[in-house]
């Protein structure tokens, strides 16, 4: 029976140990009764869940090691003249690679014509792996690691089929795109490269975070809040450090005359959630960003923000600024590379967007801001402000949601929720993080398929979860690198699959348009694909780029001949100091 | 026509020395040409007798005098191409010739075996070179004893050439790529190795040949005039008891 490696010496020793002891009777059946449940145990954790300790420890001592031999290697060349030249050629290569690393060696399994495993004592992989490495004849050399299956987070409204809550589908943005759910971003397999950095701070310029929702417990800085309109700030204040979410209602009037009243929406509590909301905490959903952190500034009140407040947020959320206003000054002490602006109106770009989102990009900070659902007509501002990373809003199946604005400033489109059908449950809402309180805070809840999260405004979080997750394994991206891999990595758009009569958007004008087929002019250059944009940026790892010094053998070994005593000028003196030599010792 | 009776040929032991360094040379590198016609790499023979500091750059080479201690002596047997066996012999045969010429005795010959693994331990020191082979550090160590041995004769002709030859080894290492570079902080603007593909030099090993090739001499010198101090402060008994 063969065990795996890992199980070998254990299980050697224990039968060892075993026999040794037989003749002690009573004492043998006990040292295996305590080793036997040792190896059960360890088998368990072997077959045990799915969800294992990916960090394993490093054994010093055992190393498992894969190395490719250059095609023109000596080494290949010595051993295929011992085998013949009609024999096939084995890498086989530990006793000569032994003697030059003083470390015992034992070839492995070969994995090609010129690459084999090697397996040693008393060393560790990544020291055998730097040794082998620097070898002239090794093309490259890399741990041989273990591998796992991949696992989703266990956040119960991850995956698909629920059963206890609406929507049935779970987060579905988040899986892997199918025939079903063709606009998915990937994050799943996004998170196979990186779950994110604690290092990276997104900011949420919105109407504040619910603090006290567990979903979000430990992924929030404290912010600020900007709305410095006391009417209809609904904290009784103006600006101030607490950048929670009071609720954004408003009663009929306040916000100018014959407006109606409205109830809380909790948006920016939403907008966080898809950031950043705890994952893999077996609650509630996961995160976009996963590790990522999350800054909340609140620029939104009872009856909107004022680009004032809101540019002095975007300012101060990036470092660049730590006036808030009234002669205070409040250090934002996690500035972020990333903004989620989940806001906007119909209206041209202003020259006060133009000049912060410039200053923005130029001290490397990205801009993501939601197209607007405006029916297919023009993108927002700030989303058609230059330099803003506009995201328009899909359904499902790909096609543009029919509430999202389009235009030629769209950057790239990710899902904004949508329900298939007008009563009922929602069938595909942004299921996100939110409040059951109509006015003031309540209890935290989640938003589903009767309360459902759908607008453009979910899209936006989505790609700057994505930036986050970027920002994580490349701190240094500037804004251009992120947008170019973003788009780089982007899938296409679709152009069938939906319904009956739906058309190819255009460009906006007077007119609503509502689902039709994406364009690049339209909603950007596709749908966002967060594992492909992580694996555009993705840094190779170290040890499998191990590059031979030079293509030459002998020079490549760092090898060093002699003759540089033999060159002519210094041959030609030496000389004439032996003839000096003779001539004196002849003389004397 | 008159014809005069042969002379035994008497070799001094430091003709001999090179000598047995030539001929094992060769027959290293016919065999390694046997094995791998196509690269003189360490492979075979080669790999257990080149020079082998795989410590990156830390003076570390010790290591190897608990493991594979041949290696110290026998990296200067290794050679990876023709030209590089060739233009060693060239370099053999001029120090024989120096040799002979400064008079070498045999406690030279003996400062300069000794100076064969000092020369490769300095190197481990000096440069980071995963392998090394050939004799181009220990010829420069076989020059300075050279020197050293003239500067300490009587005669100030050869007094005088032996500084001049020192003076000029000293320049051309030490500007090869040696402490001058260094001084300079073109270190890093020096590669390791010089030459060209097929014919590589480490420079630093110049530099260490020097240094062993001084230290090793003046090493034999201290323990020859002891030895003499030690026999003449020698109770004259001993002697008369023959």
């Amino acid at each position: 029976m063969r065990f795996p490696i890992i199980f070998r010496p254990l299980t050697l020793l224990s039968a060892r140990a075993c026999m040794r002891m037989a003749a002690g009777g009573l004492a043998a059946t006990m040292f295996c009764c305590m080793a036997l449940p040792v190896l059960a145990l360890d088998a368990v954790a072997e077959r045990g869940p799915v969800q294992r300790n990916r960090a394993a420890i490093e054994d010093p001592s055992n190393a498992r090691v894969i190395v490719k031999y250059r095609a023109d290697s000596s080494l290949r060349q010595a051993l295929g003249q011992r085998s013949g030249p009609s024999q096939p050629v084995a890498p086989q290569h530990a006793a000569v690679l032994s003697a030059r690393t003083r470390v015992p060696l034992v070839d492995g399994r070969v994995l090609g014509p010129h690459t084999q495993q090697i397996i040693g004592s008393g060393i560790s992989s990544t020291e055998l792996v730097r040794q082998l490495a620097a070898m002239p004849d090794v093309e490259w050399a890399t741990k041989d690691e273990r591998r796992f299956a991949h696992a989703a987070p266990n956040d119960p409204y991850f995956g698909s089929a629920q059963v206890q809550v609406t929507p049935t589908v779970g987060q579905w943005y988040l899986r892997a795109p199918d025939a079903t759910i063709v606009s998915a971003i990937n994050a799943a397999l996004a998170w196979d490269t990186s779950t994110g950095s604690a290092e990276v701070t997104v900011a949420v310029l919105d109407t504040g975070v619910r603090m006290d929702h567990p979903d979000l417990a430990g992924k929030l800085y404290a912010g600020y809040d900007f709305v410095s309109d006391t009417g209809s700030s609904n904290d009784g204040n103006g600006r101030d450090a607490d950048a929670s979410d009071p609720g954004d209602y408003s009663v009929a009037g306040q916000c100018g005359v014959g407006s109606t009243a409205q109830t809380s929406s909790w948006h920016g509590t939403q907008v966080a959630g898809i950031v950043g909301a705890a994952t893999n905490n077996a609650l509630g959903i996961a995160g976009t960003g996963r590790d990522v952190m999350v800054l909340p500034v609140r620029v939104l009140g009872a009856c909107g923000g004022s680009d004032s407040d809101i540019i002095a947020g975007m300012r101060w959320a990036a470092g660049l600024s730590s006036d808030v206003g009234g002669g205070t000054t409040f250090i934002n002490t996690h500035p972020a590379k990333v903004l989620n602006l989940s806001l906007g109106s119909s209206t041209a770009c202003s020259q006060a967007y133009v000049d912060v989102l410039q200053a923005l990009t130029a001290a490397g900070v990205t801009v993501v801001v939601s197209a607007g659902n405006g029916d297919g007509f023009a993108t927002d501002t700030p989303a058609n402000c230059p330099g803003a990373l506009a995201v328009a809003g899909l359904r499902h199946t790909g096609t543009k949601v029919g509430f999202s604005s389009v235009g030629p400033e769209v950057a790239i489109s990710a899902p904004a929720g949508n329900c298939v059908n007008t009563s009922g449950p929602c069938l595909y809402p942004i299921m996100t993080t939110s409040n059951a309180g109509t006015t003031i805070p309540a209890g935290s809840i989640y938003t589903d398929s009767v309360n459902p999260s759908l607008g453009t405004s979910f899209s936006a979080p989505q790609v700057s979860g994505t930036i986050g997750l970027m920002l994580s394994i490349r701190p240094d991206l500037s804004p251009a690198e992120i947008r170019s891999a973003l788009q780089a990595s982007a899938r296409a758009f679709p152009s069938k699959g939906a319904s009956g009569g739906v058309a190819q958007c255009r460009a906006p004008n007077a007119r609503a348009q509502g689902e039709c087929y994406c364009t690049t002019t339209t909603c950007g250059a596709g749908m966002l694909d967060a594992a492909a944009a992580l694996a555009r940026v993705a840094p190779i790892p170290a040890q499998q780029v191990v590059v031979v010094s030079s293509p030459a053998p002998a020079a490549a070994t760092g090898s060093s001949g002699g003759g540089g005593s033999a060159s002519f000028a210094w041959l030609t003196g030496l000389m004439a100091a032996c003839l000096a030599l003779w001539r004196q010792r002849k003389a004397t | 026509m008159r014809w005069r009776a042969h002379r035994p040929l008497r070799l001094s032991a430091w003709t001999v020395l090179l000598l047995l360094w030539a001929g094992l040379s060769c027959a290293i590198w016919l065999s390694a040409q046997a094995g791998s016609p196509a690269q003189a790499e360490p492979v075979g023979a080669l790999a257990w007798l080149d020079w082998l500091d795989l410590q990156e750059g830390q003076c570390a080479a010790m290591g190897l005098l608990h493991h594979q201690p041949w290696r110290w002596w026998t990296a200067a047997l290794v050679h990876w191409s023709g030209l590089h066996l060739l233009v060693n012999l060239l370099g053999g045969a001029a120090l024989i010739a120096w040799g002979n010429a400064a008079g070498l005795q045999q406690r030279h010959a003996f400062a300069w075996w000794l100076a064969w693994p000092c020369t490769q331990l300095l190197l481990g020191c000096l440069a980071n070179l995963p392998h090394y082979g050939g004799l181009s550090g220990v010829l420069h160590a076989g020059v300075a004893i050279g020197c050293w041995a003239l500067l300490r004769q009587p005669l100030a002709q050869r007094r005088w050439v032996g500084g001049m030859v020192l003076l000029g080894l000293c320049l051309k290492v030490a500007f090869e790529q040696g402490p001058v570079r260094r001084w300079w902080g073109l270190a890093s603007a020096a590669p390791a190795l010089i030459g060209a593909p097929g014919w590589v030099v480490a420079g630093a090993v110049h530099e260490s040949g020097v240094m062993a090739g001084l230290a090793c001499a003046l090493l034999v010198d201290c323990a020859a005039a002891a030895l003499a101090l030690l026999s003449r402060d020698a109770p004259p008994g001993k002697a008369a008891g023959r």
